[in-house]
């Protein structure tokens, strides 16, 4: 019989060793580790909470315990208090711990700032909660707490470190030697030929001891760092098995998500997900070396774990895949891998032909429909479609790092009208941020770059514990304005996404929009500083 | 039973008349064993307030003073390096052990090496975190550091307690002596504390962790000190400062401040019930003071005989105790039977169990009579490093 998994929860129980400080890791649950997207682990929130309109940021620690970063920008000038919580997927809602209170930035009349501590690997949500004059509201952003990083060893610590070492050898030596040598002789009485043997002996015995204490941390150093190694997500997880096989006229993208990471699961083992946009996963396609050819698509459940998609007409070659997926945990990943599709299969547009899958009516692709617009620093970059719609990336000033990406795009018809933008999967655009090297991706929209999945999971959470008759969270997600993003109610023209790039490099930018029922892709190339 | 540590050969030659002028000061002995206790509280402090309100600040009031100890015992060892080297005449100086050059009472510089160690593994520590994350586990290589550095300033304390002691041979502060050995068993105490829960107390793991940890201390202090009942004494000291641990934290209410809460706790969370060491430490005082000052091949034999009679008291003692300490008896604030428990546990009927006790379990650590066995040669062991210690101790001059 087949096995949900993602987690269990892990009743202590009397195989398990008390761990002082304090005991965590031995009652709590386990969650598979996993990222949000690759190499770009810090949450964005743009959207109302409460009557304010809100960019959140939420730098997340690379190691676990680690202090999440957090950065609220109320647009208003009124006096506003902004208070933080954590909650954990494991435990109760009313098990929170007390709201911290964040502090005003200095010389900022409307940014907050403050930090909170993610104790446990798994699925976390941060509430942020907002009271002022005009009222109150919260958010809940979901966040990841997994080892992502390791901090190197900075080199004048390094040095320090060593110094201090090398006076606690030394003077570990010298006390042994004094104590074996002068410290029972009465005082006044000088040293013998016997205590100055003893001296020496005391020296040598304790300089192997130390010198085996030493090889011995050291060894102790490296198992607990492999150990820590183990547990580090630096790219995709879990890992994805990818093959493509021709059926009739369509060729068939199969996945096998977890073959390894879930092995202890059994074969038959289901892996459950929440559904995000009203899909399982979401799969993007970037053609290789170019980054030319482009799709989303969204393959379905054939089995626990195996997930196919019938693939849309792209190119033959080799390309790369970006898998995003979010446990019922809460906890959401990417798992990545590359394939090489085989040519599109004589006759697959042909009328009539048997089709084996069913095409999901929201994938989308471009290949060639558009070519890359080069981002004009400080001015607007232009990016031109087939049908002569235009996405225009507003001028920004110069991209740097760990900075608001500015990606703010104005959508016009070929006359430069104002394009009535319709939502797609529940937002008014989807984009995807991949850095030239494939050791960046992320998925973006424009309430943020969290997954809106888990974000229900806790809504849905916080709803069935509060009131438990009734199932829904506390934001109603079938409502499409709630899911556009701020200022791109049905309708507008204009999208904001927010984002900040990860790190230097080059950088495609591939954003999505729906239009007279046609979902068209702009490609926009980039570098950050 | 006066004198029951005394009456042994050990001092059996008539003490000699201190040398005019060279007697240790009170007041830095004192204050090293001060900052020995501030260390030890510290610590004691600091886990309850992990396990209470989970991990906090840098400037935690435990934190506080685990480094106000730190401070202290370097201060206080500095110090007298600093007089001794510079300001001490001849005589004092002659009273005095040499290393690199300078000269100070051999426990200030073992108080200055814990100091200098609790220092290295301050930004160590830190970078630990960063890097790592780990801070779940108590035995990590900084933690291990800053252990020995603690370590080094109760030991320092002891030491210069001893000196004057020695000196004077006549068991002036001996009082003083008894506390700074009741601190040195209470921080053994809390670096073994996750293997002597009492849900662990029919498991072989925690005899065998106790077999190594505790003989020695008691045999060596029991050796080393000059009054009566010395290892009684000490072992008085660590139940009764474990008990106002366990009596006064929880007086304070306080709650967790981080998630996941499995366990809401409303005030601070008080360390287990300690261990009842005092009825081994008797056995131990009584044989020690007949054969206190064995050499060779009888000092192996006086250490067999110490180890078993450690384990055969401390065994049936503590199997029978952690009994009661498990059952609901003892749930009320003077024993904090299953009140020990911090934010993070997740209550269950594995509170009042004993852990790894069932033989299908993998992590099963039976007490078998090869376990015993083990113990005791373990046990064994440690009396004998506690008779040298202990016989060195007491001969400490400097």
């Amino acid at each position: 019989m087949a096995r949900a998994f993602v987690g269990r929860l892990d009743e202590k129980g009397p195989a398990m060793k008390p761990r002082l400080f304090l005991l965590v890791f031995l009652t709590l649950w386990f969650t598979a580790p996993g990222q949000a997207h690759v190499g770009s682990p810090n949450v964005f929130y743009d959207g109302m909470v409460g009557p304010w309109r809100t960019r959140i940021t939420i730098r997340v620690p690379g190691v676990v315990p680690g202090r999440a970063e957090i950065m609220v920008q109320v647009q208003s000038r009124e006096p506003v208090s902004v208070a933080f919580t954590p909650l954990s997927s494991m435990t109760a809602i009313s098990n929170a711990p007390p709201a911290e209170l964040a502090q005003p930035a200095r010389g900022e009349t409307n940014l907050y700032t403050g930090e909170l501590w993610l104790m446990t690997d798994g699925a976390y949500s941060i509430n942020v909660r907002i009271r002022g004059p005009s009222g109150e509201g919260s958010v809940q952003i979901p966040v990841n707490s997994i080892a992502t990083t390791q901090l190197p060893l900075p080199p004048l610590l390094g040095q320090i470190l060593l110094g201090l070492g090398l006076f606690l050898f030394c003077g570990g030596i010298a006390i042994v030697a004094a104590a074996a040598g002068e410290s029972a002789l009465p005082p006044g009485v000088l040293p013998g030929k016997a205590e100055v043997r003893k001296y020496g002996k005391a020296a040598i015995i304790s300089g192997v001891v130390l010198g085996l204490a030493l090889v011995g941390g050291k060894k102790w150093w490296n198992s607990e760092e492999k150990d820590f190694r183990s547990r580090l997500r630096e790219g995709g997880w879990p890992d994805l098995a990818a093959t493509v096989r021709i059926e009739g006229s369509q060729r068939i993208l199969r996945l096998i998500l977890g073959q390894t990471a879930f092995a202890s699961y059994g074969p038959n083992a289901k892996l459950q997900l929440a559904t995000d946009h009203g899909k399982l996963l979401h799969l993007f396609l970037v053609g290789q070396p170019s980054h030319q050819a482009f799709a989303h698509i969204h393959p379905v459940r054939q089995a626990g774990t195996t997930f196919e998609v019938a693939l849309p007409p792209l190119p033959e070659g080799d390309y790369e895949l970006f898998c995003d997926l979010t446990l019922e945990s809460g906890l959401s990943s990417t798992a990545t891998n590359s394939v090489h599709l085989p040519a599109i299969p004589i006759g697959v547009a042909a009328a009539g032909t048997a089709i084996y899958l069913e095409p999901d009516p929201d994938d989308s692709w471009a290949a060639n429909s558009a070519a890359p617009a080069r981002e004009n620093s400080g001015g607007e970059t232009i990016c031109r479609l087939s049908g002569g719609t235009q996405i225009i990336w507003k001028a920004h000033p110069p991209l740097r790092a760990q900075q608001d990406a500015g990606l703010q795009f104005r959508v016009l018809d070929q006359a430069g009208q104002p394009v009535r933008l319709e939502p797609y999967m529940g937002m008014m655009s989807h984009a995807a941020v991949l850095r030239s090297d494939g050791r960046v991706f992320s998925h973006l929209h424009p309430s943020g770059n969290f997954s809106m999945a888990a974000q229900m999971v806790f809504e849905g959470k916080m709803a069935k514990e509060i009131n438990p008759a009734s199932g829904k969270g506390a934001v109603d997600h079938s409502m499409v304005d709630d899911w556009c993003g701020p200022g791109a109610g049905g309708g507008s023209s204009f999208i904001s996404l927010p984002y900040e790039f990860p790190t230097p490099g080059d950088y495609r930018v591939w954003v999505q929009i729906k239009t007279e029922g046609q979902v068209k892709t702009a490609i926009f190339d980039t570098t950050v500083n | 039973m006066q004198g029951i540590s005394e009456s042994g050969p050990v001092t059996s030659s008539p003490p000699a008349p201190p040398l005019a002028g060279s007697v240790p000061a009170f007041w830095p002995a004192f204050l090293l064993v001060l900052a020995a206790s501030c260390i030890t509280v510290g610590i004691m402090w600091d886990i309850s307030w992990h396990e209470t309100i989970g991990r906090d600040t840098f400037w935690t009031p435990a934190h506080m003073v685990i480094y106000l100890g730190g401070f202290l015992g370097g201060c206080v060892g500095g110090w007298l390096a600093v007089q001794y080297t510079f300001l001490a005449g001849p005589a004092e100086r002659a009273a005095t052990v040499r290393v690199f050059g300078a000269r100070a009472p051999l426990g200030a510089w073992v108080a200055i090496w814990g100091a200098v160690a609790m220092i290295t593994s301050g930004p160590f520590d830190n970078w630990w975190h960063n890097a790592y994350g780990l801070d779940v586990k108590i035995i990590s290589p900084p933690h291990a550091l800053l252990g020995l550095g603690m370590f080094g300033i109760s030991f320092g304390a002891l030491l210069l307690v001893l000196t004057r002691q020695n000196r004077l041979q006549d068991g002036t502060g001996s009082g003083l002596f008894i506390w700074a050995g009741g601190m040195f068993v209470v921080l053994a105490g809390v670096f073994v504390m996750e293997y002597s829960f009492p849900n662990l107390q029919h498991a072989a793991i925690f005899y065998e962790v106790c077999a190594v940890t505790f003989p020695f201390r008691l045999v060596c202090l029991g050796r080393a000190g000059r009054t009566s009942w010395p290892a009684t004494r000490v072992a008085a000291v660590y139940i009764l400062v474990e008990c106002l641990m366990v009596w006064i934290l929880p007086l304070f209410p306080a709650q967790a401040k981080l998630a996941p809460i499995f366990n809401p706790v409303t005030h601070m969370v008080p360390p287990p019930f300690p261990l009842l060491l005092i009825f081994p430490a008797m056995a131990m005082d009584i044989l020690l003071s007949r054969a206190g000052g064995a050499t060779g091949w009888r000092r192996v034999a006086l250490a067999v005989l110490l180890g078993m009679i450690f384990l055969a008291v401390f065994v049936p003692v503590q199997w029978l105790f952690s009994k009661f300490l498990l059952s609901p008896q003892a749930s009320n604030w003077f024993f904090a039977g299953n009140r020990v428990w911090g934010y993070v546990n997740r209550l269950g009927d594995w509170t009042t169990r004993f852990w790894r006790v069932d033989p299908s379990d993998p992590d099963a650590s039976l007490l078998t009579i090869r376990a015993l066995a083990a113990a005791l040669a373990l046990a064994a062991v440690s009396s004998w490093l506690g008779l040298l210690l202990g016989g060195w101790m007491r001969k400490v001059q400097r």
